[in-house]
């Protein structure tokens, strides 16, 4: 396993045992925690070509039991609202929940973990860094600006 | 994404202030065709030259998504290429024209409108379009990769200047009537009509009417498409707003062939600034000694790519090293440096950038200017001929959105607003001189709205807007890999059949519907790119860095 592999399956499997049944002492400033290593782990992680064209085939993401297991974290709503930064003054507010943003980046990161385990390394690295970019970056940022106007750590 | 996450994503609510979008009745709608002879989709230099042309003799109804100049012509900052001085030839900008499109171009085409543009020209005077001059003759500059001089211009904003020329002429005229605030959502075919036909002759366009809601019918003889490209499919591009291909995919999707997609042309030096985008910074600012920085090795880049020509290598050369160099150091940009000239100097000849960027609180004579390169013009689109014709008998198309062989594998700088006017004008001429063959409009059907109800799914819309512009700069820039591409295109797959499923549920918006259209039009591009196996102008690949022997279009047939 090469230490790249081994950076980014951590940093993962840190993040979605956060939200496992027994895992009762975890807190938001844990996911707090877990989305920042994350990311730097993306940064630190060097931009490789796919060895295959192959789509990936992974198994379905249990959204309904993830979402349950992250509600716990939310003592009330988990509203997040949202604006358009190029939106204007004017703009009508949209919002999105907190449990969708994290299970939008438990979804995508499963399905690195599953790339990792049934395909060749530098596929499950290139969905890794395309996920950020194109997808559960965007969630992870969203969701991280609202944990941090939850807490003052 | 997964159908479980796709289920979350879809729960997110847009909550507070929903617009009534009851239905009106506009009473624009035509669904007898009496109303309008022509209808034109788009009021930029192509659109308004057909207009113009036709409503000698015609009456004509021009649709325009958002405002009447929101398009790309208003913001073209070059000028106009047409054989002019005594010393230039018709045979050396045929000659330029086919060096820069690689091989590519249609050499008929390119003769037919290279002979044309001091006709379009002249007729441009006569609308009143204040061309520099000097000692009374039209002012002619020289841009890169013509072999004279040959460019008519108005100042660094003749894009502006035509546009408000055309528009003048066309609201001064009684034949034509505009009509802004329309996104259009798909042609009206002989499969709308009350009496169904497969025979696929497009009737005019089902439009929604931005401010209401409410989706029309405009129907008319025959119909005239002029909408602009496609660079709004990429993170970073100089294009307008609207650039999002509506033309292009509404084509596809009624039938028409696609041609040369994968050549998205790309301008080396953009402004990276998170307040203003699309600036752009001209290549004289390389000419006069402006040097590419990595900013976190300090190095000039350039020495490990072209030693030699350094920043004044060709503009896809320069395009792809910063590229390289961004992706390579995982940057927001690279810097372009000339604070090493003396301030006089760079203030001097960079007037207008050097306000500009004082505005923004970048001092170019004492810093850097951060930059990248951004999607500039969209070389391919639906296949013409001649007349301006497209595949689909009614429906005729000009300028950006077309593929008419002028541009070939990249375009010569200031070809594009030419082939606006000659195109405009031979679509013109071609419907004319037609006129007697063309029915009338049958009986057509009112847009299905009875199963449709507000969407709630705007935050997924821009979501999904986001992620298509990211990954296409991503994987579908400027250096491509079959393997990216391939991936590219799993992808949009996936989020295609999402963007299907809303638009078969819920009213239409004008975001739905561009994200709809930014979407297909992604998927040509990346379609087109998988199919050229080789490097050739526009179009770099890893995996076929050689041009071929013989240069074909990539033709995709629907």
């Amino acid at each position: 396993m090469s230490e790249q592999r081994e950076r980014i399956e951590v940093a993962i499997h840190r993040y979605l045992l956060l939200f496992e049944p027994e895992n009762t002492a975890s807190t938001l400033r844990d996911i707090a925690m877990a989305l920042d290593d994350l990311v730097s782990v993306y940064f630190d992680t060097p931009d490789v070509e796919p060895a295959t064209t192959d789509a990936l085939e992974a198994p379905q993401f249990n959204e309904a039991a993830f979402g349950q297991n992250a509600a716990r974290f939310f003592e009330r709503d988990d509203v997040i609202w949202l604006l358009d930064p190029e939106g204007g003054p004017d703009q009508e507010a949209m919002c999105t929940f907190a449990t969708s943003e994290l299970a939008e980046i438990a979804a995508d990161l499963s399905k690195v973990v599953w790339a990792f385990e049934n395909g060749p390394e530098a596929d499950a690295i290139w969905e890794f860094r395309f996920g950020y970019q194109s997808h559960w970056g965007d969630h992870l940022h969203r969701v991280r600006h609202y944990l941090h106007g939850l807490s003052a750590w | 994404m997964t159908g479980d996450a796709l289920a979350i994503r879809k729960s997110a609510r847009h909550v507070a202030g929903r617009k009534d979008k009851a239905l009106q009745d506009t009473g624009r709608e035509a669904g007898d065709g009496s109303a309008h002879d022509v209808l034109v989709i788009g009021s930029g230099a192509a659109g308004l030259t057909a207009a113009l042309a036709l409503a000698e003799t015609r009456r004509v109804l021009v649709l325009a998504k958002g405002s009447l100049t929101g398009g790309s012509t208003a913001w073209a900052q070059g000028g106009i290429a047409a054989v002019l001085d005594a010393g230039d030839t018709f045979a050396d900008h045929i000659r330029d024209t086919m060096v820069a499109g690689a091989g590519l171009n249609d050499r008929e085409t390119v003769e037919f409108v290279i002979e044309r543009a001091p006709a379009s020209i002249d007729r441009l005077c006569e609308l009143g379009v204040p061309f520099n001059r000097e000692s009374g003759d039209l002012h002619l500059t020289r841009e890169g990769g013509h072999s004279h001089r040959r460019i008519v211009h108005v100042d660094d904003a003749t894009g502006w200047a035509v546009q408000e020329a055309l528009l003048k002429a066309a609201e001064a005229n009684p034949n034509i009537t505009l009509l802004p605030g329309r996104t259009c959502i798909d042609f009206i075919t002989d499969r709308h009509r009350e009496h169904f036909s497969a025979a696929g002759r497009v009737w005019g366009v089902y439009a929604l009417d931005e401010a209401t809601g409410h989706v029309e019918r405009h129907v008319a003889r025959a119909t005239i498409l002029a909408t602009g490209g496609a660079g709004r499919v990429y993170q970073f591009s100089t294009a307008p707003r609207g650039a999002t291909g509506d033309g292009i995919a509404m084509a596809w999707r009624a039938g028409a062939r696609v041609s040369n997609m994968e050549m998205m042309q790309f301008h080396p030096t953009c402004l990276y600034h998170l307040e203003t985008k699309n600036f752009l910074i001209t290549e004289a600012v390389r000419g006069e000694g402006g040097r590419l920085i990595n900013p976190r090795t300090g190095k000039r880049f350039m020495t490990f790519y072209d030693p030699e020509r350094m920043e004044l290598a060709p503009r896809d050369v320069v395009a792809r090293a910063i590229d390289a160099e961004i992706k390579r150091f995982g940057l927001d940009y690279v810097h372009l440096d000339i604070s090493h000239e003396d301030p006089e100097f760079v203030r001097g000849h960079f007037p207008t950038i050097h306000e500009k960027l004082m505005g923004l609180g970048i001092d170019m004579t004492k810093q850097p200017i951060p930059v990248v390169p951004a999607q500039h013009y969209t070389c391919g689109g639906v296949v013409v001929d001649l007349q301006a014709r497209t595949d689909i008998p009614g429906l005729w198309a000009a300028g950006e959105c077309t593929e008419s062989g002028l541009h070939g594998a990249n375009r010569l700088a200031s070809n594009s607003l030419l082939e606006c006017f000659v195109f405009g004008e031979a679509a013109a001429q071609d419907i004319l001189a037609r006129w007697d063959t063309l029915e009338a409009p049958p009986a057509i059907l009112p847009w299905d709205e009875s199963r449709v109800t507000d969407s709630d799914e705007e935050v997924v819309i821009k979501q999904n807007w986001t992620e298509i512009r990211r990954f296409m700069w991503n994987y579908v820039g400027i250096v491509r890999t079959t393997k990216r591409l391939e991936r590219a295109a799993s992808r949009i797959e996936l989020l295609k059949r999402e963007v299907e499923d809303y638009y078969g549920a819920f009213r239409v918006t004008t975001d739905l519907i561009e994200l709809r259209n930014l979407l297909q039009a992604a998927e040509l591009i990346v379609q087109s790119a998988l199919r050229r196996k080789e490097s050739r102008g526009l179009h770099y690949t890893l995996d076929y860095p050689a041009m071929a022997d013989e240069a074909k279009d990539t033709v995709l047939v629907p």
